[in-house]
């Protein structure tokens, strides 16, 4: 049994983690929201070739609303008017379940849709939304495409060049010296008032919360003002009258400010990276959090388990809600006699195939603790583990129970580093609980003892997982058996009156380990991403605005992106006293949060214009970017690899993010009169 | 459209609106122009006129409010024409973080041109105004003048068969007017085209063929300047080895009567001060050194 010093706290980056697996649902929901946003755009573009007189001089309307333009649009307002008839009989359909269930009259209409259950009707509905953003999307992307081939490199590349040149003569780039004076003072220094092993945490993230605010607020500066000062100073003149698409000035200025953020983001990690190598942080901290621990994550699941015979007979429930403001994490109760169990299951063979060549097989933990009483003094809580593969059969409990007799003389927790026994004594039970853990397809740790914000390394041995691995489930299993998973950590809270905090990503297998400082620059990249999304709001805000109105629009719309997770909790209608009606009914009649409004016809009326301001906010809320999911610098602090996966899905969302924009600043510059 | 109208405008309207699209002031007014292949062409007029902003509409800067414009057949609006096009604005408005050599590279650029061309057509139009002592210097540094040359450098970067100049004097002083002038007359002699706008009419006087008089927006008179400025109703004659004597002068005013008219004035013709100058600069550089002295005053 290992137990690191101090460790990890509680991760806090599971909220945003995202897999392959959930790209097409996400795409989907895309293609709707941005193909919403085209449609509107469509509609604006036809309304200014139609009012405006310069589509006349162009040449001809036909050359601004091709052909296949109109067709696509005509075919997506075809698919938005099937998804608005879809929609009504939506509500028709749950005004009638609603009646059918004997509702009165007064039952706002977001309860009886809560109420009803999806079916076909919704599906189509959804399918037919998509299929409108995807036609409206192609329709407004149209030109756009067609000018991108049109675009040629030695152009962008020459106002990407002249942006560069223009912010390094400038001496714009003499405010990044400004950090460096982070690296004046004692890295100690940082870690005020914490413990001494979370003294690299604390510089990391110093270090990083500098870097963010320095970059970015530079990068803003930078690109908002880039094109409003060129139009002011007339400079823009001499280059749209050269055969430069107006877009290349756009895409130009964008690369060329990312690709000098893109250097001196560069510089200034290799600089940070340099500062903590070299820096006198406590042994123990650089220790832990040094490192790039790639891990192998299971599914968590809350059961409550009414006895102990009847662990076969497993019922879940979400876990307890202690209160706390993260409501990710929930809490299981404590006691020998509780019936609740946090278990994570692992089903992807191909990542345990790795972890079964170890001699053993650290699992890696870090929980969280509320206490209802003040336990005991310098005992942790403790928890009990029961590891157990697919093929454990719950009727060899007796046999199992012998065979750990027969190997030592009854129950006993055992790892390799047992500091208990000698080392050879600690080797022979290695190997004999291996084998017992390889014959049963079970492994038990009982009475671990933990504390808040420490990570934790139980070592399991790689005979539970060749017995995981040893046929397949799918085949081997009965018919009608649930799908099952290769292995389950089942973790029990033993302490009484003590409660476990578990979230889905505080328990894990550790497969290996990355270069600490390979990781390092892994992690720029998420500030690299932040800062690309700063420049191409600030260039495309600015190819229509003045350029303080474009800084502060950028600014706003980043600052939003921190409090993300609560604008989407009011869009939800998820938040404490509802929306804005609702609350100001609330106020006018004295009702407190936790009570219930009466729904008279008003207050019904009101919560409908609640449900329309949280139709309005999503929409709003579709063009804050998702900033945290960017913010990867807590997996430096706690020293997890940020990997591969996590780097290119979040260039997706990038993308995702960005593309609206860059058309959206496509449109602005090619319908602006730069003279004017 | 004639195949050899470089330029032409239809019914060109500019009007400038407010915030909420009302009027603010009509800066052009249904202007019909055509500008044929190889001529000197000027628009003149006071501020205010339509000049800048009918340069502005042909260069797509600007949108007309209505009416049409064309350059090389295609619409004013359409970028690819601008491959064709060398616009000098009025004020030399470039980057002045550069230097000249990297002016010219950044717009050689630009027109998409390899970096050999670029080279190559940089180092001499930098040695064609006279900037290559100074070609390292950031713009910023220049005079008003050496901007203006650096340009009409990056105005001529590609060749172009159409050459628009705004105000190209402005700010260049008497010698580097000649120059200007001169310059604008070999573009001619290339066989390129030039369109000009100026309020300076000495100037458009000397080099162009044919000028637009614009004002308020409206066009007032269009056509070849030798026909607009002369006098049909006046005759001058000069003569040389002549003493300007009574007797010439009472000879002349009977042979003018004789023939129906009368004679205004006889006496000897003056120079202009811009000859003068000229005259004056050129004997400087030949033979340097004090030229005037105060009467009383013996040249060593």
């Amino acid at each position: 049994m290992t137990m690191f010093s101090t460790l990890v706290g509680v991760m806090e980056l599971d909220a945003h983690t995202v897999g392959w697996g959930a790209l097409p649902a996400l795409l989907k929901t895309w293609a709707q929201d941005a193909g919403g946003f085209a449609a509107l755009g469509l509609f604006f573009w036809v309304l200014y070739v139609m009012v405006s007189p310069a589509p006349a001089v162009a040449g001809s309307r036909q050359k601004m609303i091709s052909r296949f333009m109109a067709i696509t649009g005509g075919l997506a307002l075809i698919a938005y008017l099937v998804a608005l008839g879809l929609t009504i009989a939506i509500s028709l359909d749950g005004e009638r379940l609603a009646n059918e269930q004997g509702a009165g009259p007064q039952a706002g209409q977001a309860a009886v849709i809560v109420a009803r259950q999806a079916n076909k009707l919704d599906s189509y509905q959804d399918t037919m939304l998509a299929v409108a953003g995807v036609l409206a999307l192609i329709a407004f992307c149209e030109p756009f495409v067609l000018d991108l081939l049109r675009l040629r490199g030695r152009r962008v590349y020459a106002i990407a060049k002249l942006s560069f040149k223009e912010a390094i003569r400038r001496r714009v780039v003499w405010v990044f010296f400004v950090f460096l004076l982070i690296f004046m003072f004692p890295a100690t220094w940082f870690s005020l008032g914490s413990k001494p092993g979370d003294a690299l945490k604390t510089t990391i993230s110093v270090v990083s919360y500098a870097m963010t605010l320095l970059l970015t607020l530079t990068a803003l500066l930078l690109s908002a003002f880039s094109i409003p000062s060129d139009i002011r100073n007339q400079t823009i003149h001499t280059i749209v009258t050269k055969p430069v698409e107006r877009f290349e000035i756009v895409a130009g200025r964008f690369l060329g400010y990312v690709g000098l953020q893109t250097l001196v983001l560069f510089a200034l990690t290799a600089i940070s990276l340099v500062f903590i190598l070299t820096s006198n942080v406590d042994r123990a901290a650089r220790a832990e959090s040094m490192r790039a621990r790639v891990p192998v994550y299971g599914k968590l699941e809350y059961v409550r388990e009414r006895t102990e015979e009847q662990r076969v007979k497993q019922q879940a429930f979400e876990g307890i809600d202690v209160g706390r403001e993260y409501a990710y994490r929930k809490y299981i109760g404590g006691g020998r006699l509780s019936s609740h169990r946090a278990i994570w299951s692992f089903s992807k063979r191909g990542q345990l195939e790795n972890l079964a060549e170890m001699p053993a097989v650290p699992l890696e933990f870090a929980f969280d603790i509320y206490r209802m009483t003040k336990g005991l003094e310098n005992r942790g809580v403790e928890n009990s583990f029961d590891i157990t593969t697919w093929k454990w059969d719950p009727a060899r409990e007796a046999e199992y129970q012998k065979a750990l007799r027969t190997a030592f003389g009854g129950y006993r927790n055992v790892s390799p580093d047992d500091d208990q026994v000698d080392p050879e004594t600690a080797a022979r039970n290695w190997e004999k609980i291996n084998a017992i853990a390889e014959q049963f397809g079970r492994f038990e740790f009982k009475n671990y003892s933990v504390f808040d914000y420490q990570t934790y390394r139980l070592m399991v041995p790689p005979g539970l997982l060749k017995n995981a691995l040893e046929g397949d489930p799918a085949k081997d299993l009965p018919a009608g058996s649930p799908p099952p998973n290769l292995i389950q950590v089942k973790v029990k809270c033993e302490s009484e009156s003590q409660n476990l905090g578990l979230a889905p990503l505080d328990l894990y297998f550790l497969e290996s380990e990355g270069h600490f400082w390979i990781n390092f620059f892994r992690g720029a990249i998420g500030l690299w991403c932040r800062l690309t999304i700063v420049i191409g709001l600030a260039v495309a805000a600015s190819t229509y605005l003045a350029g303080v109105v474009s800084f502060l629009l950028a600014f706003c719309l980043f600052i939003g992106g921190s409090f993300r997770d609560f604008l989407e909790s009011l869009a939800a209608g998820n938040n404490v006293g509802g929306g804005p009606f609702e609350t100001f009914t609330r106020l006018v009649k004295g009702t407190t949060t936790a009570g219930e409004l009466d729904k008279t016809p008003t207050v019904t009326a009101l919560l409908r214009f609640d449900d329309a301001f949280r139709w309005g906010f999503r929409r709003l809320l579709n063009v804050i970017p998702d900033t945290g999911r960017f913010t990867w610098s807590k997996y430096l602090e706690q020293g997890f690899i940020v990997d591969f996966d996590k780097i290119a899905i979040s260039m997706i969302f990038l993308a995702g993010y960005m593309l609206p924009w860059l058309v959206l600043a496509y449109y602005l510059m090619r319908s602006r009169e730069i003279a004017a | 459209m004639a195949e050899d109208y470089i330029v032409e405008t239809r019914s060109l309207t500019k009007v400038y609106r407010d915030f909420w699209g009302r009027k603010k002031k009509t800066a052009l007014n249904a202007l019909d122009l055509q500008i044929r292949k190889g001529e000197i062409f000027g628009l003149l007029g006071p501020n205010g006129s339509g000049k800048t902003t009918t340069i502005k509409l042909l260069l797509g800067l600007l949108f007309p409010t209505s009416g049409e414009a064309f350059v090389f057949g295609q619409p004013a609006v359409d970028v690819r024409k601008n491959e064709r096009i060398g616009y000098l604005p009025e004020e030399s408005y470039l980057y002045r973080f550069l230097n000249a050599e990297e002016t010219l590279d950044f717009y050689g650029r630009l027109f998409n041109m390899s970096s050999s061309v670029r080279e190559q057509r940089s180092a001499d139009l930098i040695r064609r105004v006279g900037l290559e002592n100074d070609k390292k210097r950031t713009l910023r540094e220049y005079s008003k003048g050496m901007r203006q040359r650096i340009g009409l450098a990056q105005a001529l970067i590609n060749d172009p068969e159409l050459v628009i100049l705004d105000e190209p004097t402005s700010g260049l002083d008497p010698l580097g007017t000649i120059w200007m002038k001169e310059l604008i007359l070999d573009l001619r002699k290339q066989g390129k085209t030039v369109l000009m706008c100026s309020h300076r009419l000495d100037d458009v006087q000397d080099v162009c063929d044919r000028i637009a008089i614009l004002y308020n927006g409206d066009l007032q008179e269009n056509g070849e300047v030798k026909k607009l400025v002369e006098d049909a109703k006046r005759v001058e004659m000069r003569a040389t080895n002549l003493q300007l004597t009574d007797a010439l002068r009472r000879d002349l005013e009977s042979l003018v009567q004789k023939h129906g008219g009368t004679l205004e004035s006889v006496g000897h013709p003056t120079t202009t001060l811009e000859d003068l100058f000229r005259r004056v600069v050129e004997e400087s550089k030949a033979r340097p050194g004090r030229r005037f002295l105060p009467a009383g005053k013996v040249k060593v």
